[in-house]
């Protein structure tokens, strides 16, 4: 169900400007767009390799928006796209915790159970708690990890969406993974 | 200083310190620091994580984003079945739960969809059909039955499984609070299904809780059985790293499959004996989940994992557990444990064997597993380092191991009669288990290891002859295997005795035309060559060829190997000719010349072609050789070897700073690949001339230090390569200017070539033309002479008339003659030198420039300058376009020489512009001869 693309583009505009409100109004616009287009995408993947989500946000930005929005707000869709995903992503991880929490809460019928691998839950939730702290200390640093781990975005890519040159990309990566490793590290059970 | 500030100094020294070399790290920490000791500790602990990976993060975002993403299956239909939802997902494929389409019966049923990329190839699926067979006739209660199976019409494989609907084992164990009795009950029942698939010879190599479901009524099924073995026919031969991606619980993985080993039976007990573990105790024996995979494989073949008893006390839970944990201390903790040992052959025989333990400590029998009573646990033998050294270790213990584990099994009275029997195949299996073993170790990653691993390689070698009762067919498989490991440690001489006894026991066993034997014979042959007796190695190598072309078979690629062995052994003799006739054969042989051993092939062929004199011949195989190896196989030893070779041919061609640079970046390179002493020695060594011949003694002092001490270290007191080295050092004296000093280190190099390779030799013949160099320096013209002469007579013997040393003995006589007053004897020897030259190199070459400056200037001195112009003319404008760039001192000598030249016919003022444009600092000349001239010359400005 194509969107307005006016609509879209309002909202963006309206976010850019500090609008956060917008941001929640445009999640549900754009998250049906990807779901649509990410099936066509992960089946095609190849095996072990990282899934190009900015083939899928650009379809999707494409459809929403439209052709004739210029770079910067494409740049700054491909930052909505992977704050969204990784707002999607830690959400499910959340609700997983609450089905796996045993002994004394209240038994989940085993219908619903989806057995998703505890790790990857946990990690990513411990990610995204880490990803919080570290956007206070350094927000573009975290900009960073977000865009290349949640967007799938490469290098490049991510240098354009946040208007920085790709060598700034790695340099800030290898702080920011240093210190998400030893608090990753840190919080592992 | 606030937070804000606080990151931003963070920041800059994390970066500062980064660009560092680590060792300089922590000075400049404590210096930029100073008594804010927070700081440094906040920067020094994200300088450690610095260097680690977050591949499994990114890899969890994925698998959740997956799971995410994914359409709603319902409704798509999978060969007679429809989906109806997802009920999990793993690694290689997502779990559906589906229902029959057609309407006869509503069987609901477990459908595994593998993604693209992960299940069979077009090929794989007949086989898959085969093994499927085998797998769906697995018909066991405890066991989810394998059902069907096929490919969707987009090319996707998909399985159809018995539909379990239950939970995970330790979230079952948990849930239900289930006691110590209770969960052994259930893992003897979940043994009873392996221990039945076993019997179908059918390995399920991917036990873990998610793979086993226990359904409301308690009853536990397993799920997956031997998938991982349709999927990847030969998963055992998988690279460690490989196997841990596919792994998604690595946790459960068995030393042996990060190994890349056979799997067997033995990988099921231990991966059971995980499983056991994490319901004894609800936890895993190994923490993970943050480490990179080299580090995982080295924590599960290296680390004890905690015993049960002691992880069980230390959690801070219910009173309860303390009193599990004195159940578990002892029995539990051995039957355990014994599960989970590294070494499969010490671990359960079998899975019933493992099962029938846990039985009898439930009902109150003797346990068998006894505690480790050899002090090989933590401490003492074990040190961090690569997987692949540590492996080695692994192998040698489970050597010692095996031989008092055999001691306790015939102390069994009722094993008595099974002894025979199982200390034959026992010890093959060892002999093969360690055969695989020892091939994983490489120089690339012995490095820091060779203290520990040598003093248990000692005691092995003496244990082989005393404790082991075997056949000498496995002796001397143990012995070659023991040789190797010394090698790769660098310890030749510990290595030779034993071939000898490899060899000898082979050469019984399987007398002449064995391929075997053949190399066995190399292998000896490579230690004598390593250990620079020479001679007896060629005899050896010979022999070795031709028994390996008598062997049956097709032994084409050994054959083209052991050639190269000949050659280069020849070389090492000086026998030029012969070596690279052997080196062709070697190539022309080898089914893939494009590959790393056809290369190194090329690379020690040129090598020959360098000494021969053929330049151009051997720069294009250099070149070709670096090139393959950069393509074919990365920073790697050979590649360090291909470089330093090609770092020769240039110093040879002329080209001293291209070859400087080059060797540079080998050095960097044998210090990336671990290179041992002695190899990253021939760089430093040839770095250190490539520098002498450029005039700057004093960088070259250090390193020509170095090499010779490296080389003293490894091989005592006489060798070919400390001859080498002593001279290269005592040229570094003659540079200072320490003539007596230097003389007595030639002298050393003198006899020690001559004792080692004998009367005649490339290696003999530098060190006469060093030794009359130094003459000519000191000053002793006559005695310069003698030698030159000696030098020249020995380079036409080894090299013939046309050769590289041939024009420099004679460029030597002849300056000996002129600084005696001979200048016209000095110049027929020059126009040779000349000559030759030309014949050699390319027009323009430095050397030529050398001699026609060297001719020009005896002319000068034969009072015949006009005669001198047009040569010195055509020196100077060489120098000029030369097309590799050239040092100061290369360009100013023939410039000097033209100007004095011009000088003496009257041309004053352009004698003039070309003095003063060849003022170069005197010392900057390498050779004294020239500053001499030079000096003399002075006067006439």
């Amino acid at each position: 169900m194509p969107q307005d693309p006016q609509n879209v583009t309002l909202l963006l505009h309206q976010w850019r400007s500090g609008d956060d409100r917008a941001l929640d109004a445009l999640m549900p616009l754009v998250y049906g767009e990807l779901r649509r287009l990410a099936a066509r995408y992960l089946n095609a993947e190849r095996p072990g390799h990282t899934m190009r989500a900015t083939e899928l946000v650009h379809e999707a930005y494409m459809r929403l928006v439209g052709a004739e929005v210029g770079w910067q707000d494409r740049a700054h869709f491909y930052a909505v796209a992977a704050r969204l995903l990784r707002r999607i992503l830690v959400e499910h991880a959340r609700s997983q915790n609450r089905l796996k929490r045993g002994g004394g809460e209240e038994r989940v019928p085993l219908d619903e159970a989806i057995l998703v691998s505890r790790e990857a839950t946990s990690t990513v939730l411990s990610l995204d708690d880490a990803l919080q702290r570290l956007a206070v200390l350094d927000l573009r640093k975290s900009e960073v990890v977000q865009l290349l781990f949640f967007g799938g975005l490469t290098y490049d890519e991510t240098a354009v969406a946040l208007d920085i040159s790709p060598a700034t990309v790695h340099r800030e990566l290898k702080l920011a993974k240093a210190w998400l490793h030893r608090e990753l590290a840190q919080s592992q059970t | 200083m606030d937070s804000a500030d606080r990151w931003q100094r963070i920041d800059e020294l994390f970066y500062a310190a980064l660009d560092l070399e680590p060792q300089a790290r922590p000075a400049f920490l404590q210096q930029a620091c100073g008594v804010d000791i927070e700081l440094l500790r906040e920067v020094e602990s994200l300088l450690d994580s610095s260097a680690q990976t977050l591949e499994y993060a990114r890899e969890a975002v994925l698998q959740l984003a997956h799971q995410n993403l994914e359409p709603q299956p319902a409704g798509r239909q999978v060969g007679a079945y429809e989906l109806l939802r997802i009920i999990g997902e793993g690694g290689m494929g997502t779990v559906y739960l589906a229902a029959r389409a057609d309407e006869l019966y509503r069987q609901e049923v477990a459908i595994k969809l593998m993604r693209p990329g992960f299940g069979p190839s077009q090929g794989m699926l007949l086989r898959f059909s085969a093994e499927r067979q085998i797998l769906a006739n697995l018909n066991h209660f405890n066991i989810a039955r394998l059902l069907d199976g096929g490919m969707t019409a987009d090319g996707l494989p998909y399985l159809v499984m018995e539909y379990v609907n239950g939970i995970a084992i330790d979230d079952y164990c948990r849930q239900n609070n289930l006691s110590v009795d209770h969960r052994l009950q259930i893992f003897r029942t979940v043994c009873a299904a392996v221990e039945y698939a076993h019997k179908s010879l059918v390995v399920h190599r991917d036990i873990k809780p998610a793979n086993i479901l226990v359904t409301t009524e308690g009853v536990p099924k397993l799920l997956d059985f031997g998938i991982a073995k349709l999927l990847n026919p030969q998963a055992g031969s998988l690279a460690p790293t490989r196997t841990l991606e596919r792994a998604m619980t690595p946790e459960y993985a068995s030393p042996e499959q990060l190994r890349g080993d056979q799997i067997t039976t033995a990988t099921d007990v231990y991966a059971l004996g995980v499983l056991l573990y994490e319901l004894l105790t609800g936890r895993r024996p190994f923490q993970l989940r943050t480490k990179s995979p080299l580090e995982v494989a080295q924590i599960i073949c290296e680390q004890d994992p905690e015993p049960p008893s002691r992880v069980v006390t230390a959690s801070p839970e219910r009173g309860a557990q303390h009193a599990a944990a004195r159940r578990l201390r002892g029995d539990l903790d051995n039957i355990v444990l014994m599960a989970m040992r590294k070494e499969a052959s010490r671990r359960y025989t079998s899975v019933a064997a493992l099962s029938a333990d846990v039985q009898a400590y439930l009902t109150g029998y003797s346990v068998h597993a006894g505690a480790d009573s050899w002090s090989y646990r933590g401490g003492k033998f074990v040190r961090r380092h690569r997987v692949a050294v540590s492996v080695a270790i692994v192998a040698v213990l489970a050597l010692i191991g095996f031989s008092a584990g055999m001691g306790l099994l015939a102390r069994r009275a009722t094993e008595q009669r099974r002894i025979a029997d199982e200390q034959r195949l026992a010890a093959q299996r060892e002999a093969d288990f360690l055969t695989g073993i020892f091939h994983a170790s490489t120089p690339e990653t012995a490095k820091g290891s060779e203290i520990t691993a040598r003093e248990l390689l000692d005691q092995s070698a003496k244990r082989i002859d005393t404790e082991l009762a075997i056949t000498p067919e496995v002796q001397a498989t143990l012995l070659f295997n023991l040789a190797d490991a010394y090698e790769q440690l660098g310890l030749n001489d510990q290595a030779q005795p034993l071939l000898e006894r490899a060899y000898s026991l082979r050469k019984k066993q399987f007398g002449d035309g064995s391929f075997v034997v053949a190399t066995t014979a190399d292998a000896l042959a490579h230690a004598y060559r390593m250990g620079g007796h020479y001679a007896k190695a060629e005899v050896l190598f010979r022999q070795a060829l031709q028994t390996a072309q008598k062997a049956p078979g097709d032994n084409t690629p050994a054959i083209a190997k052991m050639l190269s062995d000949l050659a280069f052994c020849l070389y090492s003799e000086s026998q030029d000719a012969e070596a690279a006739s052997q080196f062709r054969k070697s190539l022309v042989l080898n089914p893939k010349p494009d590959n790393g051993d056809g290369a190194i092939t090329r690379s020690l062929l040129a090598q020959v072609l360098d000494r021969k004199g053929d330049l151009s011949g051997a720069w294009q195989l250099g070149n070709e050789a670096v090139e393959i190896l950069e393509r074919v196989e990365g920073p790697t030893f050979h590649l360090a070897i291909a470089r330093h070779i090609l770092a020769g041919v240039l110093r040879d061609m002329g080209n001293l700073l291209k070859a400087e640079r080059l060797e540079r970046q080998t050095l960097v390179l044998w210090r990336k690949v671990g290179g041992s002493h002695v190899d990253v020695a021939y760089s430093i060594d040839n770095l250190g001339v490539i520098l002498l011949a450029e005039g700057g003694w004093k960088q070259a002092q250090p390193l020509l230090w170095e090499a010779l001490s490296i080389r003293q270290k490894q091989f005592g007191a006489e060798h070919p390569l400390v001859g080498t080295s002593l001279l290269n050092w005592g040229r570094v004296l003659q540079a200072k200017g320490d003539y007596k000093g230097a003389e007595g280190y030639f002298r050393q190099a003198l006899d020690m070539q001559r004792e080692t390779i004998g009367p005649q030799s490339w290696r003999l013949e530098n060190v006469l033309e060093n030794f009359a160099l130094l003459q000519l320096d000191r000053g002793d013209y006559p005695g310069a002479e003698r030698y030159a002469r000696q030098a020249l007579e020995m380079s036409r013997r080894l090299g013939g008339e046309v050769h590289p040393d041939v024009a420099t003995s004679l460029v030597d006589v002849a300056l000996a003659r002129e600084l005696q007053g001979d200048a016209a004897g000095a110049e027929p020897l020059l126009r040779t030198a000349l000559a030759v030259r030309k014949k050699l190199f390319s027009p323009g070459h430095p050397a030529i420039v050398a001699a026609q400056t060297r001719l020009g200037e005896a002319l000068i001195e034969e009072g015949k300058p006009q005669l001198a112009e047009p040569i010195l003319r055509e020196a100077v404008n060489s120098a000029h376009h030369e097309p590799f760039p050239l040092l100061a001192w290369q360009v100013a000598a023939p410039e000097h020489a033209l100007g004095v030249c011009l000088a003496k016919q009257g041309y004053a003022a352009e004698a003039e512009t070309l003095l003063k444009n060849s003022r170069v600092p005197l010392n900057s000349y390498p050779e004294a001869a020239v500053r001499w001239w030079m000096l003399r010359h002075l006067q006439n400005l």
